[in-house]
């Protein structure tokens, strides 16, 4: 009975996260030309991951059983792309975008040598990717200590703690995703993650509270 | 065999979601940091921001003070020495219209007339000298200074030793300005309250800086108290040396005289 509630309510946050990825871009899309290019970046990035989160739920409707792994593959592309380019219009280094284009060249690199990746789990792009976004959101909270805006400080920290923890989740998908270890580890962790995931996304939505919402925006 | 692989299983999601767990927490005690590292910050930038605020207005009512007492050493100069002595001469004129004053009398008052016109002249040629000296203007700094000098010197009240070496248009005219205002008001007070016998001032320059040395021997003063008194030449001569991105240097000791240094930035 009780093992019953507590994978409805695993369900049910699933479900949210599901609903709260397509919600949010609209969200943000509201205010696309007004707050300035990062602004237009984070929420393209919230729009890609919105599609993949939405592809995935479909792929697993209509294709039952089948592996969603390669959405897996868009998702850490779309999020380093879109979120490395958010970064770049807030901190305005020019070694952002040498970063993209080395990092673009390793993981091709990393797909041409072993085509079979795509259809796999790939912790190293996944870790690398995640840890890099991670640096970029330590730098911009040490570039907006001295600030009194507060604009993305929230999704800085956010991206802080949920890509780290996640990384960690990443890192060890291939592990437990081991024949011999049995399908509950993995369970257990990617409902870490869905947690983790829900967190992150109402932290998105204060940032947009706080910041981008008609009513805060409109007294200031 | 079972139960083994089973604890080994319990065992990598234990490890697995303490990491998690420490990098959680670990990434909360950054933002943390972070937070309250930018509160702290604000904190700091906002106390100096109200300290800039109140010395601005420190500023601003010192200059009114100068400003007002300014205006009243002026209003006290027109009066004294040009206001009473139009009187005269309109008393005078007044006579002149008499009818009945002999032609000696006439040329009498006309003398008087005349005398007393020419140090009006004389005194409102000095008032306005005094505003602004046209030396200045005219031929710059170093020959407003030596001619400074030169009018303390015929006082005959202190030993002058100077030594005034300035090229043309070096600082920007405003900034000759304010050094020659700085040098008036050092003058000023030592004749006002040293009762020094011994003045020395030196105008030197070296590459692009310009520097302005003045020394006294007279009774000298606490140079905090000077300070505080509001409208003072001191609060003055450092807040011109301010506005011409100089630094300066005074010293000064009851008993001991007064060493001000003032050198300008390029």
């Amino acid at each position: 009975m009780t093992e019953m509630i507590k994978e409805n309510v695993i369900d049910f946050i699933g479900d949210v996260t599901v609903f709260l990825s397509l919600f949010l871009p609209i969200l943000y899309l509201k205010g696309f030309t007004k707050f300035g290019k990062a602004f237009k970046y984070f929420t393209i990035y919230l729009v890609l991951i919105g599609l993949v989160q939405l592809g995935s739920k479909l792929h697993k409707v209509f294709f039952e059983g089948e592996s969603t792994l390669f959405f897996f593959f868009y998702f850490l592309l779309f999020q380093f792309l879109s979120l490395s380019m958010f970064y770049y219009h807030l901190l305005r280094k020019k070694f952002i975008k040498i970063v993209i284009v080395v990092g673009l060249l390793l993981f091709s690199m990393q797909y041409v040598l072993d085509p079979s990746l795509y259809s796999r789990y790939n912790p190293i792009a996944a870790v690398i990717s995640n840890l890099i976004i991670v640096i970029y959101a330590i730098l911009y909270l040490y570039q907006s200590l001295s600030h009194k805006k507060t604009d993305f400080v929230f999704i800085s920290s956010a991206i802080l703690i949920y890509l780290l923890s996640s990384s960690l989740i990443f890192a060890s998908g291939n592990l437990v995703l081991n024949i011999n270890i049995p399908i509950s580890v993995s369970d257990t962790l990617v409902n870490v993650n869905r947690f983790l995931y829900l967190g992150f996304q109402f932290i998105i939505i204060i940032e947009w509270w706080k910041n981008y919402s008609n009513f805060n925006t409109s007294k200031s | 065999m079972v139960e083994e692989f089973i604890s080994n299983e319990n065992q990598i999601t234990d490890i697995i979601l303490i990491a998690i767990g420490l990098l959680i927490l670990m990434s909360f005690a950054i933002v943390l940091f972070f937070y309250f590292s930018r509160k702290k910050i604000i904190k700091t930038e906002l106390e100096k921001a109200a300290l800039e605020i109140e010395y601005q207005k420190e500023l601003l009512q010192n200059t009114i003070v100068t400003q007002e007492e300014e205006r009243k050493r002026i209003a006290q100069d027109l009066h004294d020495a040009i206001s009473s002595k139009l009187n005269v001469v309109s008393l005078n004129a007044n006579f002149l219209t008499d009818s009945d004053i002999t032609v000696s009398e006439a040329h009498k008052i006309g003398e008087s007339i005349y005398k007393v016109t020419a140090t009006v002249l004389e005194n409102s040629r000095r008032i306005a000298h005094d505003l602004l000296p046209p030396t200045l203007e005219k031929f710059g700094l170093q020959a407003a200074v030596e001619e400074l000098c030169e009018e303390i010197a015929e006082t005959q009240k202190f030993q002058l030793e100077e030594a005034v070496d300035y090229p043309e248009n070096l600082l920007s005219s405003a900034n000759e300005l304010h050094l020659f205002r700085i040098l008036q008001e050092l003058f000023n007070n030592s004749i006002k309250h040293s009762e020094a016998t011994k003045i020395t001032v030196t105008l030197h320059t070296e590459e692009n800086h310009v520097s302005l040395r003045y020394s006294d021997n007279g009774k000298g003063f606490e140079l905090s108290k000077a300070r505080n008194a509001k409208g003072l030449g001191m609060s003055g001569i450092e807040n011109r040396a301010i506005l011409m991105n100089a630094t300066c240097e005074i010293e000064s000791r009851p008993g001991n005289g007064i060493q001000v240094t003032i050198t300008s930035r390029p």
